[in-house]
């Protein structure tokens, strides 16, 4: 019989496997950069030793001046979590922007298209002429 | 003469020998095209606007034919680019909605490379009359100024919006000028003409969304000038409105927050 300590320590490491392996894979596939992948693979890594080092969270929650433990690793992540949507947010806004430039350039190179397509039409091509 | 640093609009102050005087002002080659004959851009921005689109366009060719006239097709799924077609219309067109902002920036970007002097800014649904796009255009000239914007509020008569949209168009006024010292009695007047320094900054900066409102604040704290002439406009021909429903109360709430970002900016130059 395991003790709920023990419990505790191997749900807390098999998540962070998992987290990890997802992340792996889903650089593997290219579907997440190297770089984005280093912020979920140390949310991994932080999971996995919270939980294994039980004694962490007392020590830091002593340095922090937490009475309750647990809460330094919720508020932890909690905050980690929104940092890193302020940084998504930013990075998409970048991405809108690039997007409105890529467009309006589409829409001015057409109507140069137009116009090259158009003069073209009007005069025969230079080949054609004696 | 505005003393403009643009140099592609320095054929200002060019001497005029060896033009034409009845072609007016006329412009300098571009690099990048064939040049403009016609220094004057009519910019039409138009959003799935087939019913009254053409009705515009041939209203401009007949009241005002000595400008070029571009129409911006920001992500139309109707028949809106083969009505600027058949029109014989310049026609820039985005290959998504991009928003009013993007549009009227693609705009600025397709005149500043033409090396247009003057760009005046047209609804595609009809709600702003050519003829009064010509006294905006004028009002730039004869005053000098960077911007004209054409107002609703200066005289009486002509469709003015319903009251509420009258409140909100007030407080924005009140806004503009609490911000950026600026007295616009029609802040979010879409009929507005733009000399060189104003085409040569909104190409380069321009703030997202409903862009009215900001870009005046934008220019005013540029230290540009931002003058205003009474106009007379239509209620709209055919289509809906981009405001409508829940945005009609969104929108001032979120012009004035942008207005409020815009004064915390820092000045462009």
């Amino acid at each position: 019989m395991l003790t709920n300590t023990l419990r505790v320590q191997v749900a807390g490491v098999l998540l962070a496997l998992a987290a990890f392996a997802v992340v792996i894979e889903l650089v593997r596939r290219r579907r997440l950069t190297e770089w984005q992948s280093i912020v979920w693979l140390t949310a991994a890594v932080a999971i996995g030793t919270f939980a294994v080092y039980r004694r962490l969270q007392f020590a830091l929650a002593e340095v922090v001046g937490i009475y309750y433990p647990p809460v330094l690793i919720l508020a932890a992540f909690v905050f980690g979590g929104l940092l890193i949507l302020l940084l998504q947010s930013v990075a998409l806004t970048r991405l809108e922007e690039r997007n409105r430039r890529l467009a309006q350039d589409v829409a001015l190179l057409r109507e140069r298209l137009d116009r090259v397509e158009s003069s073209r039409a009007e005069q025969p091509a230079p080949e054609d002429e004696p | 003469m505005r003393p403009d640093g643009d140099a592609r609009m320095g054929h200002d102050s060019e001497p005029t020998a060896g033009r034409n005087p009845a072609e007016g002002v006329a412009c300098a080659p571009s690099p990048r095209g064939p040049g403009l004959s016609r220094p004057v851009i009519a910019l039409v921005l138009a959003y799935n606007e087939e019913e009254a689109l053409p009705g515009v366009l041939s209203e401009l060719a007949r009241e005002c034919p000595g400008w070029s006239v571009v129409v911006v097709s920001d992500g139309s799924t109707d028949g809106t680019g083969a009505c600027a077609r058949r029109a014989g219309a310049a026609l820039l067109q985005l290959p998504f909605n991009a928003g009013v902002a993007a549009a009227e920036q693609t705009g600025f970007l397709y005149a500043g490379s033409l090396g247009a002097r003057v760009v005046v800014r047209l609804d595609g649904d009809g709600q702003h009359p050519a003829a009064e796009a010509r006294r905006v255009v004028a009002a730039l000239e004869e005053t000098g100024a960077d911007v004209a914007i054409g107002s609703r509020f200066l005289r009486p008569g002509g469709f003015r919006s319903t009251f509420a949209r009258r409140a909100g168009i007030r407080w924005l006024s009140f806004l503009l000028r609490l911000f950026g010292g600026l007295r616009i009695a029609d802040p979010t007047s879409g009929l507005r003409a733009f000399g060189g320094r104003a085409i040569a900054l909104l190409s380069r900066v321009y703030p997202h969304g409903y862009p009215e409102p900001e870009s005046n604040l934008l220019l005013g704290r540029a230290g540009l000038r931002v003058e205003e002439v009474p106009v007379t406009m239509r209620a709209r021909d055919g289509g809906r409105s981009s405001l409508r429903g829940w945005s009609t109360v969104y929108y001032p709430v979120k012009v004035s927050f942008a207005l409020l970002v815009e004064a915390l900016r820092e000045r462009v130059r």
